[in-house]
């Protein structure tokens, strides 16, 4: 039992450790590699990065103001292939914009009312990866404006 | 039983794994593949699949810079009177009334910026550069961040540089300890002071005024950051503010809203063109109902 109890402890801390220096990871590589195609664009201050796998997604609602311009860019690490997309809904689902086979990982773009969008990140499974772990890695939602 | 062990073995092994590939320094210049997870570790698809995440969801609000320039190319003016003094700073002795604290001088300066008001500025930097020390932000203002600030208070773009770097080491500190809803706290602030200055830069009697479209708009990221907040269930401290809030958003669902779909565009910068536009009214007294309820919750937190 108290086995059982002390290898319960050094797992959990050893999750712990792996999940802080994953997101450290994640912070440092967005900063240089992702935050710095944002230019001319003003960052507006938020990073939302997260670690997916080959076949996962992600989604964000974000409100976007009519009277700026705006670029939308999603940042996937290199290990996930070249097939990550994003795709970017309004509020009564109709897609607005698609990157899915465009060579750039961002979007620009200006609304015609302020309104909210929704965007869908995907990470498609590689068909050809014949390994039992598919590969993980730091994708980052990010947003700059400008006037 | 053996299940379990199997599960927690397979989370150990990753753990680990991904432990050990962490750089040592943030000065190693490493190559971006050596910092991912690898394929080495020996487990199924379909056992990697079976705990396999939920779909992710994301948050993010828009942040009180860009409120700011919003309500300037609007035909907003500048007016002082507005802003929270700075001397307001003592009043708040705890983490919450703090942190809602630094949201609305963040919102006062990025006010203060897009009119180059420098000696405002200046001021707003050096309590929001308090307030970030009280709740044990050590990494948003550095001393020669500091130093950075003071060089280049007069020049509009740096100070919007060096406040969105703040807000964003701000989060980001936030995020990594984390206390994100403290960051919560913070957005929170920064939205409700945008939307008090926006409240007393109209005539409640024009409802043809530019500015009363923004206050309009302001109901879809308000949406946002009730979602936000709640998502911190168990917090104490944000009950308040979003309850606050969740009263706010009962007048703005009463706005009547008319949606009108225009194809979309390019711009002569070849700039995309998109959505639907949207007309806003306000029925009876409902602005001057937002613009006092606006008035009443602000005040409770300066």
């Amino acid at each position: 039992m108290k086995i059982k109890n002390f290898v319960g402890i050094i797992l959990f801390l050893a999750v712990l450790m792996m999940t802080i220096d994953v997101e450290a990871q994640c912070k440092r590589f967005t900063q240089k590699n992702c935050l710095p195609t944002l230019s001319p664009f003003t960052n507006n201050g938020q990073i939302n990065s997260t670690t997916l796998y080959g076949g996962d997604s992600a989604s964000m609602n974000m409100t976007f103001y009519s009277l700026l311009d705006y670029r939308l860019m999603v940042c996937a690490h290199p290990v996930l292939g070249e097939g990550a997309f994003f795709r970017v809904k309004d509020g009564d689902g109709e897609v607005l914009y698609s990157s899915e086979g465009k060579p750039t990982n961002y979007w620009d773009f200006r609304v015609n009312s302020t309104q909210d969008l929704h965007i869908d990140v995907v990470i498609p499974e590689d068909s050809e990866d014949v390994s039992d772990m598919p590969p993980s890695g730091c994708v980052s939602i990010i947003l700059g404006f400008k006037e | 039983m053996i299940k379990s062990i199997r599960v927690i073995g397979i989370i150990g092994i990753i753990a680990l794994t991904l432990w050990s590939c962490g750089e040592d320094n943030d000065s190693k210049k490493t190559d971006i593949i050596e910092e991912t997870v690898t394929d080495e570790i020996n487990i199924s698809r379909s056992d990697k699949v079976q705990y396999q995440r939920a779909k992710i969801v994301l948050f993010s609000l828009p942040s009180p810079m860009e409120t700011a320039k919003v309500l300037k190319k609007s035909g907003a003016i500048y007016d002082s009177k507005y802003l929270n003094p700075v001397e307001n700073i003592d009043k708040h002795e705890t983490t919450k009334g703090k942190a809602i604290a630094m949201g609305i001088y963040v919102a006062d300066l990025s006010y203060a910026n897009v009119f180059k008001q420098q000696q405002a500025c200046l001021d707003y930097f050096s309590v929001m550069s308090k307030l970030a020390d009280d709740l044990s932000l050590s990494e948003v203002f550095t001393k020669d961040f500091v130093e950075k600030i003071d060089n280049n208070i007069s020049n509009e773009d740096s100070v919007l540089e060096y406040l969105t770097e703040s807000y964003l080491r701000a989060n980001s500190e936030l995020k990594a300890d984390d206390r994100e809803s403290v960051a919560g706290l913070i957005a929170a602030g920064g939205w409700i002071e945008g939307l008090y200055i926006a409240t007393h830069l109209i005539d409640p009697n024009n409802l043809n005024d530019p500015v009363s479209e923004r206050i309009a708009e302001q109901g879809a990221s308000l949406k946002q950051l009730i979602k936000f907040l709640s998502s911190f269930r168990d917090d104490k401290n944000l009950l308040e503010v979003t309850r606050d809030l969740e009263e706010l958003e009962k007048l703005f669902d009463q706005i009547e809203v008319e949606r009108v779909r225009v194809e979309a565009s390019t711009d002569a910068d070849g700039v995309a063109v998109v959505g639907k536009k949207k007309v806003y009214k306000f029925k009876g007294t409902l602005l001057n109902d937002i613009i006092e309820q606006t008035k009443i919750i602000r005040n409770k937190y300066v």
